[in-house]
């Protein structure tokens, strides 16, 4: 029984190494990946079958107790013989991982080729072997939860088996002292040698999987800490220097042949190889990069063909486009090249595809960020001017000076200026507020600021008639009258004017106010409402508030425009779109 | 209760599988006729055609009758059973775990049947007795007879997970009983930490252990049936009245359970006493003819025990409250349906 025992534990060692070395292969690894269709139970049983069938060929023969021939069991046997065969630890495993049907079916497979080899008790030994596959592949359900059932159980459950087989050999041929030997001296060592196998087996596919697990695990905390990292880029106004940030970031971290950052229209920033003609400023042209922006889905490119680069010497083969979105539109691409197409593997796409959602969600949460700070800069500048001691000392300075000599118009301005300040404690907090409410705040303020400074300036307010439908977000268009009465006509004595008008178009409705004042300077036109300028009074920092809440409550496109007019004066305009 | 509950699963399935494949070995050595297996038992016994026919373990039909009442009325009372009921979540669970169970134990019966068919047929009464008086050992000698070392080596290892599973069920329901309702409740009022309570329970297993070692260990000569019986005539007349009663009879109160649990214990034990086993005037603990000749008192016993319960409940006072609560008991017994008083 010693001697069986040896024997049957080296040639398990053998099957057991070339299973060691498959799941080194990439193919055997995906074979692992559970995917429940019918097409890869089929595989998976027809492979498990091949290794029961090895598992037979490396058997013994029996005649009478001791093993006849060392060599491999290639042929049927006579009928003098047994064949002995670790079938089994294959069909387990393949119940154990797959489930009863994989184990049927590779029990099948096994069974049919032993059946096929004939000899003593060959009816029991190919029908052990179906048997065992579904009962095992349904105590493995039973067992546990796991992917993988533990190597301690697979062993206890890789007991039973050759127990099983035993019993059925005497089933089989009932009332044979000769059977009863042969059971003696096959059943020990069957147990053994199967049972440790199928443990074995078991750890390694454990350690395949756990593998796969943590280069999972890496690539997604690659990706999180590169998100992490861009955070503070992704934080920038100006969107060039958001580009160049992130692209360093990108090239340094994932090290791709370039990296190229773009928007909608050109190339922001290019890092790496092939920068002498990609380069910031060209712009998006190719059918891929147009493809991403529309579709708002990742594309590949694996050929020069499909990269579309004019230039001879490009030295991309391949290249993976991410589009960034903001909101629902894409707002720009990130393009990563590579030099040859095997260069990317599923790691790089799921990286880039992860990092193109995480930056995406981003930007988002950073654009609400800002907009809700703001909202609240608004808020503040509002209750500041509510109590805003300037514009009360004067107003009440123009009341008190206009009692005696005009008391009807005294009380008019008192209630303008109720007017103003209870539309400004009433609708700081929304965001959008009807824009019939916003002409009357306005007029309000414009009727205060007109008997203050009638004699010095007039202002004009036209707008159409009908109003209701629309929008707008609340104090946009008072601090624009208030910035051209306190810069544009600060020096101006008199024939100063202020016209607001309002005109539909199409779809959309142009606000303008214009003064004929000193105008912007130059310097200062550029970034007006892009940057908070100096904050002595309040001009500055309301047309920044206000173009920033424009821009995030209703796009790019109703953005301010601030220009100076060409005979002397300036204009600040924007458009808030309408639907009929 | 896990590990009890896995060792049992473990148990159940080997014990199932394990006899049930020696008794298709058996059917297949007579080539699956079972009239072959019948003639051949005839060859193997003393008593030839007497085998199958009744009274030869009791030749008076009213130790029959007892001993079959106490096996069918005790299985429903035995408390070790009883309390693997709280390993399931609802009613509905129970009353389907409680028809499997009973299927698998009817399998197990026919199959223990052919098993001990086999024995006799195939090695014969005369060896068996001479190997062991009290015929214990069959299920082994029969695998060895039919497989060799190997197989009496499996059915080995299936009698000694039985063992470890029977006595972990038992184990686990005495140190409940004990630390929780007889320490916790009874001597400390509720007043100790679970830390205490656990300790009293660990306590509790080694003397309970202790002590069915030392019995084991003295009744080394007597067959296994018989304790078996022993205990089912105790659990038939003490437990079994009480509980249904309490499903069933609306009038049912404290005092009836007290006065049925004590009375049918005290009545088998009694006659357990006085009857043929303890007392026999050759060898037995006390020489003497015995008083009750009834090996099997169950048949006096039992309707003890229902007495008990009746007369406790009848001569003292009903109260109202116990019948509101009969209704809702009732309620959630038959159907497993709370009503909303019920739930804490």
């Amino acid at each position: 029984m010693n001697h069986l025992t040896l024997i049957l534990f080296e040639r398990l060692g053998l099957i057991l190494v070339i299973a060691f070395v498959l799941t080194r292969t990439r193919g055997f690894r995906t074979l692992l990946e559970r995917e429940f269709s019918k097409k890869m139970t089929l595989v998976h049983a027809c492979v498990f079958g091949f290794f029961g069938i090895a598992g037979t060929i490396t058997g013994v023969v029996l005649e009478g107790g001791t093993v006849a021939a060392r060599d491999f069991v290639w042929t049927p046997v006579s009928d003098g013989r047994m064949v002995v065969s670790s079938s089994l630890v294959a069909t387990v495993i393949a119940g154990l991982l797959g489930g009863p049907l994989v184990g049927l079916g590779a029990g099948i497979i096994a069974g049919v080729h032993l059946f096929f080899l004939g000899g003593i008790g060959f009816i029991a030994n190919s029908l052990v072997n179906p048997l065992t596959g579904l009962l095992a592949g349904w105590t493995a359900r039973f067992f546990s939860n796991e992917r993988v059932i533990s190597p301690m159980k697979a062993l206890f459950i890789g007991v039973f088996p050759p127990v099983l087989h035993m019993h059925m050999l005497l089933i089989a041929e009932p009332n044979s002292d000769d059977m009863i030997a042969t059971v003696n001296t096959i059943g020990l060592p069957l147990v053994l040698s199967n049972s440790i196998s199928i443990a074995i087996f078991t750890a390694m596919i454990g350690i395949v999987l756990r593998e796969q697990e943590h280069e999972a695990a890496q690539a997604t905390r690659r990706a999180l800490t590169i998100a992490e990292e861009a955070l503070p880029f992704l934080r920038k106004d100006s969107s060039h220097e958001m580009a160049a940030g992130i692209a360093d970031l990108l090239y340094d971290r994932l090290k791709p042949a370039a990296v190229a950052v773009t928007n909608e229209h050109e190339v922001l920033a290019h890092r790496g190889m092939g920068g002498d003609h990609h380069k910031e400023g060209d712009s998006v042209l190719t059918s891929l990069s147009v493809q991403a922006i529309e579709t708002r889905q990742m594309q590949m490119a694996y050929s020069r063909s499909e990269i579309q680069c004019r230039y001879e010497n490009c030295p991309f083969e391949a290249a993976i486009i991410i589009p960034i979105m903001d909101k629902h539109e894409s707002t720009g691409l990130i393009k990563f090249y590579f030099q040859k197409a095997q260069h990317i593997r599923p790691v790089e796409l799921m990286l880039a595809q992860g990092l193109g959602e995480l930056i995406s969600n981003q930007l988002n949460t950073i654009a609400t960020e800002k907009l809700k700070t703001h909202i609240r800069d608004a808020e503040l500048r509002n209750l500041q001017a509510q109590i805003n001691p300037h514009f009360l000392f004067n107003t009440l300075h123009l009341i008190a000076a206009l009692f005696r000599k005009d008391p009807e118009k005294a009380r008019q301005i008192t209630v303008h200026l109720a007017h103003y300040m209870r539309f400004n404690i009433g609708l700081v907090s929304s965001s959008l507020v009807q824009l019939e409410k916003e002409c009357q705040h306005v007029k309000a303020y414009i009727e205060i600021i007109r008997t203050r400074f009638s004699s010095r300036l007039t202002i004009q307010f036209s707008g159409p008639d009908e109003l209701s439908q629309i929008s707008i977000p609340p104090s946009t268009i008072q601090p624009l009258v208030e910035n051209s009465v306190q810069h544009g006509l600060e020096n101006v004595t008199d024939g100063g004017e202020v016209n607001v008008t309002m005109t539909k178009a199409d779809n959309n409705i142009l606000i303008s106010v214009r003064d004929n004042g000193t105008g912007f300077p130059d310097d200062v036109l550029d970034d007006a409402g892009y940057t908070p300028l100096a904050k002595t009074n309040n001009g500055g920092a309301g047309l920044y508030n206000v173009n920033q809440r424009l821009i995030n409550l209703l796009g790019e496109s109703s953005r301010l425009h601030i220009r100076n007019l060409p005979d002397r004066g300036s204009e600040v305009y924007f458009t808030i779109p309408y639907n009929d | 209760m896990f590990a009890t509950s896995w060792v049992q699963i473990v148990k159940t399935v080997v014990l199932m599988s394990g006899t049930f494949l020696l008794a298709l070995i058996v059917f297949s050595g007579f080539d699956w006729n079972a009239a072959e297996l019948v003639a051949q038992v005839k060859t193997g016994t003393p008593l030839d055609e007497q085998f199958f026919l009744p009274g030869n373990l009791y030749n008076e039909p009213l130790e029959s009758l007892s001993l079959h009442l106490a096996l069918i009325l005790g299985t429903a009372g035995l408390p070790h059973i009883l309390i693997r009921f709280f390993t399931v979540q609802n009613t509905r669970e129970v009353r389907k775990s409680l028809l499997t169970a009973s299927w698998i134990i009817g399998s197990f019966y026919i199959i223990a049947l052919v098993l001990g068919l086999g024995t006799v047929a195939l090695i014969g009464y005369q060896e068996l007795v001479s190997l062991d008086p009290t015929g214990n050992l069959a299920a082994p000698l029969l695998a060895e007879e039919l497989g060799g070392d190997f197989l009496m080596a499996f059915i080995a290892a299936i009698a000694f997970t039985t063992i470890i599973a029977v006595v972990a069920g038992l184990v686990i329901s005495a140190t409940t009983a004990f630390s929780h309702d007889v320490y916790f409740h009874i001597l400390k009022k509720g007043q100790v930490t679970e830390k205490t309570q656990l300790r009293a329970a660990q306590w509790t297993a080694f003397v309970v252990g202790l002590i069915s070692t030392l019995f084991a260990i003295g009744l080394e000569n007597i067959n296994v049936t018989f304790l078996v019986s022993l205990t089912f005539i105790v659990a038939a007349s003490s437990n079994l009245p009480v509980l249904l009663f309490t499903i069933y009879w609306k009038r049912f109160n404290e005092v009836g359970v007290m006065t049925g649990m004590i009375s049918g214990l005290v009545a088998s034990l009694t006659l357990l006493l006085l009857g043929p086993h303890i007392m026999n005037p050759e060898g037995g603990w006390i020489p003497h003819e015995p008083v009750i000749p009834l090996a099997n008192p169950g048949i006096i016993a039992i309707p003890i025990g229902f007495l008990g319960a009746f007369l406790g409940s009848i001569l003292t006072q009903r109260s109202a409250q116990a019948t509101t609560e009969f209704r809702q008991f009732y309620l959630k017994a038959q159907t497993g349906i709370e009503t909303r008083e019920d739930r804490p």
